[in-house]
């Protein structure tokens, strides 16, 4: 089975190149003050509240710095040195439906990236929380979802506005709707912000996360049939001038 | 509260007996071979008496094999006793009866305990029929330790007195002539018939009743406790039914049960929290960058080259393996104790009573053993789950995280003197502290205000002069351990009384103390914190 050109060609310029290598850098940075600010200042009050809030926390506060990374790098408001946006893409022989997954694909696999590259950071959290690993696997993978569904409206972005004012507003409008809005719904649509599907994953509250996964889910697939009709605009209004 | 259980095994025998109090459970492993009988004595504490005791036997699989359920009657029930030794079991009906809360319980030589705690909740205790040979050295220091820290003993009747037991000499507030005499009826008020009475010689101190004739009753202090001496037969018929017995139990029972100084509250001020080593922060940090450096290392070397996911990932589990590891020890080690010693020197035979709290941090639970020093017995505060007691100074269980606080209470030897004289221009203290270490940070209280000392090593002489009296720190709540713990001793020094301490005229010496023989400690951990304070009243001579 061959992989997506497009996965193929977006990984590589994101695991490549200095500029990557600097935002890495930067997140695992981020992520390591994150956690050894939340080394417990005392070991005696142990109130098992607090003890699972503070890794609650770490986890919440990483899923938005995924959401951000996947869903800016896909929108073009972080440039990547070689990965090509979709705009340009409908230049290429690739399929609409081709381009599209690749795009998801690409969504899915930075935002797991970056959710393996943080569970080091994690686990030390964890470990000092004396926390067991099962609901960070829970959490990471209602991270890796809303990842996905950001990176791919993102992927969808750039090929719908072409202005990079538009398009860094519409982004962050649907941050702000995704993480805050939404986490002022009342149950359970609520829990389709990662605010309170983190939680949720941790306590083994499957009704919650599996309606986050669903509406991540929906999104995502929203965002690709979105990309691939857009693609195809794109090419027809080529062919028409 | 003691529980005793008498245990016989018809074949040999190797289990556990388990004590169920409501949702604690006290458990002393058991071995007897076949024929064999052993008598366990187990300190519970009873939170709700309403739910029954649940004695079990139960072999090595944790089957039962025996089991009892002993219920707490509300009849028995009562917030202190007066323990009668005696061979008639009669004489303290009217306790019940007067509705104060006491009851009266009576015993044989067998059935006294030989350790003192079991006289906690006891008032007095009353010698009359007492065969010095059915009783064992334990018991006598048992009652001699009890008295010597608050309790009330009461010796009483012309045949007991006069057996001039060596042990009881001591502890006596009179000596006793070998000849006895008799109190003609009408000598006391209301006594319509003649009894044969002890002739007693007061010992320097004592106080006498009556003042100008033979004396029939005599008390003094021993160390925090009271002896008291009835020359006559508190359980004769005749005095069983005269009036004017009651005002003379009344007194010796006035006061109530008299309690050390550090009480359980003294516990709030341990500190419950301990900061995670500088040593393990360090690692976690050192292990966070080199985890990033790690990730750079591979990206930049693989990105472009197959095997990027799998060296990323290697990466990943190794450095996820060393930090949840490096992160999960420091926490387990961080499972310790934190323990707050209070001795009490009780002004005789160089007696003090020690009452530890320990804190013990287990912020990650599991399994625990504390042991307290050999002698002391160590006890919950409040229940802790289920507990297993191979020994009164061992205490062990499955806890969940947190911090669990126990006590142990011992009485131990502890040759620190001190006396003060008044003359006019101020005070002049003298203190001998003939203890292995050096008392450090000591400090004088009187009636509110205190003094700091030089440490005393050996003998200190010094002058108090009226003008470096300051005002006590009384603040128990700045966070600072020693501190904390001084403050609230001080605010409760000039309140306390006891039969030998009179607040106002008592000097306090308070300083810590360096002894080995108080630390309780965590199996497996190594030795916390501690704090070992030693509170000694000093008595003025001279006047003032």
């Amino acid at each position: 089975m061959r992989a997506n050109p497009i996965l193929r060609g977006d990984l590589r310029a994101r695991l490549g190149g200095g500029k990557a290598l600097a935002g890495y850098t930067l997140f695992l940075s981020l992520l390591a003050v994150l956690a050894i600010l939340s080394l417990p200042p005392e070991l005696g009050r142990m109130q098992e509240v607090r003890q699972q809030g503070l890794l609650q926390v770490f986890l919440i506060i990483q899923a938005l710095f995924i959401i951000y990374l996947t869903s800016a790098t896909a929108s073009g408001e972080i440039a990547v040195e070689g990965e090509k946006p979709a705009w340009d893409l409908a230049a290429s022989p690739f399929s609409t439906g081709t381009i599209a997954r690749g795009k998801l694909a690409t969504s899915a696999a930075f935002a797991a990236l970056l959710v393996l590259l943080g569970l080091p950071l994690t686990a030390a959290v964890a470990g000092i929380r004396g926390q067991a690993l099962a609901p960070v696997a829970g959490a990471s993978i209602v991270i890796v979802a809303a990842g996905t569904a950001l990176g791919t409206l993102g992927a969808l972005y750039a090929a719908v506005f072409e202005s990079d004012f538009a398009r860094t507003v519409v982004h962050w409008f649907t941050l702000l709707i995704v993480v805050l809005v939404v986490a002022m719904a009342p149950s359970p649509w609520r829990f389709v912000s990662p605010v309170h599907a983190i939680p949720a994953a941790m306590s083994s509250d499957f009704t919650g996360v599996l309606l986050a996964l669903a509406a991540y889910g929906a999104l995502a697939a929203a965002g690709a049939a979105g990309l691939a009709a857009r693609i195809g605009a794109i090419r027809r209004e080529a062919v028409a001038a | 509260m003691p529980v005793r259980i008498d245990v016989a095994a018809e074949t040999a025998f190797d289990g556990v007996v388990d004590v169920t109090v409501g949702s604690a459970a006290y458990r002393r492993p058991i071995q007897l071979s076949s024929g064999a009988r052993q008598r366990l004595m187990l300190y519970v504490v009873i939170s709700d008496p309403r739910r029954p005791l649940l004695v079990s036997l139960r072999d090595t699989g944790d089957r039962p094999v025996a089991e009892q359920a002993i219920p707490l009657l509300r009849t028995r029930v009562a917030e202190g006793l007066v323990v009668a030794l005696t061979a008639d079991a009669a004489g303290l009906e009217f306790l019940t009866a007067e509705g104060r809360g006491l009851a009266g319980a009576y015993l044989r030589e067998d059935s006294l305990p030989d350790h003192w705690a079991a006289y906690e909740g006891v008032n007095a205790v009353v010698l009359r029929d007492l065969d010095e040979r059915a009783m064992s050295g334990g018991q006598r220091q048992a009652l001699r330790e009890w008295v010597a820290q608050g309790g009330r003993l009461l010796v009483t009747g012309e045949r007991g007195l006069r057996q001039n037991q060596t042990w009881l000499a001591d502890l006596l507030p009179a000596m006793v002539s070998p000849a006895s005499t008799v109190i003609p009826s009408g000598a006391l008020p209301g006594m319509l018939f003649p009894q044969p009475a002890a002739v007693l010689l007061p010992k320097p101190g004592a106080d006498v009743w009556p003042a100008r004739s033979l004396p029939v009753v005599v008390s003094r202090p021993y160390g925090r406790g009271q002896v008291t001496a009835w020359a006559f037969d508190a359980f004769a018929p005749a005095v069983r039914s005269w009036p004017g017995r009651v005002r003379l139990w009344h007194q010796l029972l006035a006061g109530g049960r008299i309690q050390p100084l550090a009480r359980p509250a003294l516990s709030d001020v341990i500190p419950t929290a301990r900061t995670l080593s500088g040593g393990a922060q360090v690692q976690i940090v050192a292990l966070s960058i080199f985890y990033i450096l790690a990730v750079r290392f591979v990206l930049r070397r693989f990105a472009t080259r197959r095997g990027t996911w799998l060296a990323l990932g290697a990466v990943v589990v190794v450095f996820g393996i060393l930090l949840y590891g490096v992160s999960a020890a420091a926490r387990r080690a961080a499972s310790t104790t934190v323990q707050l010693s209070v001795v009490e020197a009780t002004g005789t035979q160089d007696l003090a009573r020690v009452t530890t709290y320990v804190a013990l941090l287990h912020p990650y639970g599991g399994a625990y053993v504390l042991t307290a020093p050999e002698g002391a017995l160590i006890r919950p505060r409040p229940e802790a789950g289920p507990i297993t007691s191979a020994a009164a100074n061992t205490i062990g269980g499955e806890a969940a995280p947190g911090v669990l606080v126990f006590e142990a209470v011992q009485v131990i030897s502890v040759p620190v003197h001190g006396r003060v004289r008044a003359p006019i221009d101020g005070l002049e203290l003298k203190v001998e502290n003939g203890t292995a270490g050096p008392l450090t940070s000591p400090a004088v209280f009187l009636n509110g205000q205190t003094q700091n000392l030089p440490d005393i090593s050996g003998r200190l002489s010094t002058p108090l002069p009226p003008g470096r009296w300051e005002p006590a720190d009384r603040n128990a709540a700045t966070g600072a351990f020693g501190h904390d713990a001084r403050a609230w001793i001080a605010t409760r020094l000039d309140a306390y009384r006891t039969p030998a301490i009179i607040g106002y005229k008592t000097l306090w010496l308070l300083g810590d103390l360096q002894d080995p023989r108080l630390s309780v400690r965590l199996l497996g951990a190594s030795n916390g914190r501690s704090l070992h304070l030693l509170l000694a009243p000093i008595m003025e001579t001279g006047g003032r």
